[in-house]
């Protein structure tokens, strides 16, 4: 394989897992896997001599930089991604706070100079490249974004445009019919004694009831 | 000798205590030879390359054949003056075996590592000197049992960057975390972040840090601790280890019964037909 492949694409082996740790809990729940041993072995004794021969007794801790966390971690489900990987976080987040003061106070530099340049173990092009993809998941969020706006101004601007068109309608329509109205009552005008200024017409209505008007 | 006893002389020490002295210094030095077998892919292949570029005290070697180098690698280790051997033993071209062992005469443990994302991944945006001295960090669940306070003597010191390591850098960058769930060991390496987040520049003095992930990720399941060096009396079983050998015949099985579960489905049916013959209809022959 050249190593040009080695940016596989991670939703494709995402899936391969996904499928593996599906059938495996499906062979599981089955009861098809053979079943724990019932007594492993386990030389505590064995182990705890072997410990003590080991371990570097003696030795100042800044040459180890270990730190154990205080409390055991708690995951409930490990399939739960985003609560397993905050608990990891946390527990380094917390170790390198206790580490920075140790390692400081043994008289050691912890953080590194802004003008520190040396050899990183991701090359420069690599970290080019997450750049690209970071920048382009976050023109792609946005793309997305403008294009929904514009859907919903367009939805919207229409619905203005309906409703102005409707109420020009209406309003022709009102008039039309005022205008019938008045033709009418002039034709049985004289004799229903209707008033001259014909006030009551359209009560609501301005134009209707201008004094120059006698019914023409 | 002529230094020896040179440093004898102009410092009034004595002999035996300058060796000692020289001893103690050397066991502190940790040094790891690195061996893979024949037949890893591409991405254990790269798992290897990450982690030989983060310790710098790791010493990568060829491709030993699978089954007869075992014994060879406590040799190889020697001549090679280290102290430590990690190898990556490759099976069926799937599965990644990996064994941790002190040369000489020390425990070595075996795991399965599963999970495996290389630092290649483009999520992980994370970076960090090459050969920076790391922070470990450990859960406390490796304080509660005594297998699991050995491996986490073993991992301090195969994972640890010795204090003036040959090509090692001053700084401490970035932090490994160990942590034990669901019976595992789950691998993660963070790099640190003193910048403030907004900003860009440093960060308030006992501000909190951030982490970012580098890379790689992998998830050790422990199967066997033995005493000797790959090999010898075993000091410790996992109860809860399946074999990825037993997990694909149990998935097997599990689609073969399926069609089996058919194949007797139809002889069930066709032998409930032979038994129970359709009455014969009297309206039958009406309209021939």
């Amino acid at each position: 394989m050249s190593d040009a492949e080695h940016e596989y694409d991670e939703s494709m082996m995402m899936m391969d897992e996904d499928e593996e740790t599906a059938l495996e809990i499906a062979a599981l729940q089955q009861d098809l896997l053979p079943k724990p041993k019932k007594s492993p072995i386990y030389r505590k004794e064995g182990l705890s001599a072997l410990l003590d021969e080991i371990s570097q007794k003696g030795l100042e801790w800044i040459q180890r930089c270990d730190i154990t966390s205080p409390a055991p971690i708690v995951v409930t489900k490990t399939e739960d991604d985003l609560e397993r990987e905050l608990q990891f976080y946390q527990q380094g987040l917390e170790a390198v706070m206790q580490a920075r003061q140790k390692i400081q106070k043994a008289g050691v530099p912890f953080t590194r100079p802004d003008d520190y340049f040396a050899e990183m173990v991701k090359t420069d092009a690599h970290m080019a490249k997450i750049r690209q993809r970071l920048l382009s998941e976050r023109k792609g969020i946005e793309n997305a974004e403008e294009a929904k706006k514009q859907r919903e101004l367009r939805k919207y601007g229409k619905k203005i445009q309906q409703e102005k068109l409707k109420g020009r309608e209406d309003q022709k329509k009102a008039a039309l019919d005022k205008v019938a109205t008045i033709k009418k009552r002039l034709r049985s005008g004289d004799l229903g004694g209707a008033d001259d200024f014909e006030i009551d017409v359209d009560s609501d209505d301005g134009a209707g009831s201008r004094p120059g008007k006698k019914g023409r | 000798m002529a230094t020896l006893y040179k440093t004898a002389q102009t410092e009034f020490k004595d002999v035996d205590d300058i060796l000692e002295e020289r001893e103690q210094r050397s066991s502190i030095k940790q040094r790891v030879l690195m061996v893979a077998s024949r037949g890893v892919t591409y991405r254990q292949r790269h798992l290897m390359t990450d982690l030989e570029a983060l310790m710098p005290h790791a010493k990568k070697e060829s491709k030993v054949e699978a089954k007869q180098e075992m014994g060879v690698l406590n040799e190889l280790a020697e001549i090679h003056n280290c102290n430590n051997v990690f190898y990556m033993e490759a099976r069926k071209h799937q599965d990644l075996y990996l064994w941790i062992s002190r040369a000489p005469s020390g425990p070595s443990v075996k795991f399965l590592v599963q999970n495996i994302h290389t630092m290649d991944e483009l999520k992980m945006t994370g970076n960090c000197l090459k050969g920076s001295r790391s922070v470990l960090s450990f859960d406390a669940t490796f304080d509660g049992e005594p297998y699991l306070q050995l491996l986490k003597e073993i991992l301090t010191q195969t994972f640890g960057v010795p204090k003036g390591a040959r090509r090692s850098k001053p700084f401490f960058d970035h932090v490994y975390t160990f942590s034990v769930v669901d019976g595992r060991i789950w691998f993660r390496n963070y790099q640190i972040v003193e910048k403030d987040a907004e900003t860009g520049g440093d960060m308030a003095k006992n501000a909190k840090p951030t982490l970012v992930e580098i890379g790689p990720r992998f998830v050790l399941n422990p199967i066997r601790i033995f005493e000797g060096s790959f090999g010898g009396p075993t000091l410790y079983e996992n109860p809860r280890y399946v074999s990825p050998n037993a997990v694909r015949a149990a998935i097997r099985a599990q689609k073969s019964a399926k069609y089996a579960n058919r194949v007797a489905d139809i002889a069930e049916h066709e032998a409930n037909v032979q038994a129970n013959p359709l009455p014969v209809d009297p309206l039958k022959d009406v309209f021939d």
